[in-house]
């Protein structure tokens, strides 16, 4: 194929100013790149877009190889189907070797299978390697070892072919020694990923030191010679996303968002020296003080998602916008967040802090979801009614019943000295596993009395439909001027209720109330 | 067999693809392979006379004359020489070798050369 252009007259002299090589035939174009080294070849996309065009109709490949086999206590068997799916493979990659005096882009190579024998390993060597001269853009292995079948060790060459921007590793084994410590030649990823990979700690700091492109990173469940994180050198990285660690130190000017979930473990504050991160997500660590003082550490943080196991948390910090905090632990936090800027507040708990105080000008957005208690009473009503008043903005709060709890509300108690807050307006209320229960009174005039929600939306279940049988009894019929509370000047909801409207939703009963006085 | 097309060149007045110029330097060509077809300094020689005579349009022309000419090794060979020529030196050394200019849009460039960030490692400027 001829590029199109305007052929002006030639002179003999050749002084001429068009761009002479487009006009060449896109095959001659293809074979000059083909004598060039790759990083050479690749270079002339940048030239001008019809050079662009040449690089983009060079042929390319994708391949995606996965064996479903799964083990049925057969072994010839399970290896015959391997074998098969073995030379099924060789027999796709056919297109590869035939071609010798072209360039090939393999943009994509995926391999999933099982490894039932060694002598498969140098089979799938042998792919690699053949992908490695075709300009592989993307390299994604996952070989799991059966019984005592080593470990699939990638070849080092890899690592190194300059083309490779993605490798994803899970299952596989990276060998120490490919990395010493006098080898500096550049590995040019853009992303790596290891799952379950069998290397060590100090191999991976290496292999990062040597990728000044590397953008993101993810370490996830891998051995125990990887549990400690050491990144010293990471230049480009801007996301990076560490699961089952131990311990963490990394180093990383330009990083921008980083999940980290412990084995558990433990992080102060030299863990970290990244103070460009906007989005910080911990969990399953002991994070001590590290969130007294967030404008020091993480100066731009903007969104912090932390799961907790601490009683006691202070979180402060000047330009952080979300926060969402997670705590599976049973005992009553004291929490105070001292984030002025703060537009979003998430807690998920199972217990309404002992102790909770916010400062915030711009709260949009609070929710708060409970899993309540096995035993609910006034006093734990009340400190409901306390929590949700630290709220003044819309606000929405889900409750999680466990099943046969106890539900006890006495208006009696009310009356002691205790100071009772005005009540909070809670846009949606949701309520999960509402309990089968003789006599809903007593949790209706508990909930009623801690919150009033504009929307009550009940999750339908097998036994929800006895409460939201309830509601419509009690709720839709009622008087107009109840006189259940007499003088006292703690009156009940059904004062304060002005009109209630049922709808049904795709979850369940949803009841629209309108109105408070 | 190398020169049936040569025969048809000369029939055919109006044909564009091959100049007399052109022709002066591609047809002794054989000749002189056949003479050096082993001797590769030789060639190495030519090639590097090629490239300081001949302007990069020259040469372009000569990969068209022995395209059409259907004349492989000749072809090759003038591969090879621009091959040579671009490998290892800067985009804008290759601009100015081949007489282009760019024509991305302002971010389009950058762009690309992030993507290709790999292929800029460790070049030679000019």
């Amino acid at each position: 194929m001829v590029f199109e252009r305007k052929q002006k007259r030639r002179n003999l002299d050749g002084v001429d100013a068009l761009d002479r090589i487009s006009q060449l035939p896109e095959h001659i174009i293809h074979h000059i790149l083909f004598l060039m080294p790759h990083k050479d070849a690749a270079r002339t996309t940048v030239l001008s877009k019809s050079w662009k065009q040449v690089w983009n109709s060079l042929p390319r490949y994708d391949f995606t190889f996965c064996d479903r086999t799964y083990y049925d206590n057969s072994p010839a068997h399970f290896e015959k189907k391997i074998e098969k799916f073995v030379r099924s493979v060789d027999e796709d990659l056919l297109p590869l070797r035939e071609h010798k005096t072209r360039i090939q882009i393999v943009q994509q190579f995926r391999l999933r299978m099982t490894l039932c024998h060694h002598k498969y390993a140098s089979r799938i060597d042998n792919w690699i390697e053949l992908a490695d001269r075709n300009l592989m853009e993307s390299l994604y292995l996952e070989l799991t070892s059966m019984n005592k079948v080593g470990r699939y060790v990638l070849p080092k060459t890899t690592f190194f072919v300059e083309s490779l921007a993605e490798l994803t590793l899970k299952g596989c084994k990276v060998l120490r020694k490919y990395f010493g410590d006098d080898m500096i030649k550049s590995i040019y990823l853009r992303k790596l990923t290891l799952e379950r990979v069998d290397v060590h700690y100090l191999t991976i700091t290496k292999i990062l030191h040597c990728c000044p492109l590397l953008e993101e990173f993810t370490q996830s469940n891998c051995c125990v010679k990887a549990k400690r994180v050491h990144i010293n050198y990471a230049p480009k990285l801007k996301k990076a996303k560490l699961y089952g660690v131990k311990k963490i130190k990394i180093e990383a000017p330009n990083l921008e968002e980083l999940y980290c979930r412990g084995d558990p473990g433990r992080l102060d504050s030299d863990s970290f020296a990244c103070n460009n991160v906007k989005k910080l997500k911990i969990s399953m660590f002991e994070t001590s003080k590290l969130f007294e003082d967030l404008n020091s550490k993480f100066p731009l943080l903007e969104t912090l998602d932390l799961q907790f196991y601490d009683s006691k948390l202070k979180i402060s910090s000047d330009r952080l916008k979300s926060l969402s905090l997670l705590s599976p632990n049973k005992q009553l936090p004291m929490l105070q967040v001292d984030c002025a800027n703060l537009h979003y507040f998430e807690y998920n708990c199972s217990a309404i802090p002992s102790s909770f105080s916010i400062t915030s000008c711009f709260l949009l957005k609070i929710e708060n979801t409970l899993r309540l208690d096995s035993h609910l009473d006034t006093f734990r009503f009340i400190t409901l009614r306390q929590y949700l008043r630290n709220f003044m903005q819309h606000q929405t709060l889900t409750l999680w019943f466990i099943p046969n709890c106890t539900i006890s509300f006495t208006p009696e108690e009310l009356r002691k000295d205790l100071p009772i807050p005005p009540i909070a307006t809670v846009e949606h209320l949701e309520l999960g596993n509402v309990p089968l229960m003789q006599d809903y009174t007593a949790l209706l005039d508990g909930l009623l009395w801690s919150c009033h929600p504009k929307v009550l939306l009940i999750r339908a279940d097998s036994e929800s439909k006895e409460f939201v049988n309830f509601l419509s009894e009690t709720l839709v019929i009622r008087e107009e001027e109840p006189k259940c509370c007499g003088d006292s000047h703690m009156k009940c909801w059904r004062h304060y209720l002005k009109a209630v409207k049922s709808e049904p939703h795709l979850d369940g009963m949803e009841y629209v109330k309108n109105g408070y006085c | 067999m190398k020169f049936c097309t040569v025969k048809q060149y000369f029939d055919d007045e109006n044909n564009n693809n091959v100049t007399n110029g052109i022709a002066t330097t591609v047809i002794p060509l054989p000749n002189k392979h056949l003479k050096i077809k082993a001797n590769n300094k030789e060639m190495e020689q030519y090639e590097q006379e090629l490239l300081r005579n001949v302007m990069p349009q020259e040469l372009t022309k000569l990969i068209l004359a022995a395209n059409y000419l259907n004349f492989k090794e000749a072809l090759d060979f003038f591969c090879r020489t621009v091959a040579n020529a671009i490998q290892n030196k800067s985009v804008d050394y290759v601009r100015k070798f081949f007489g282009l200019e760019s024509d991305f849009e302002p971010g389009e460039e950058e762009k690309l050369c992030k993507e290709f960030a790999w292929s800029f490692e460790g070049v030679d400027e000019d």
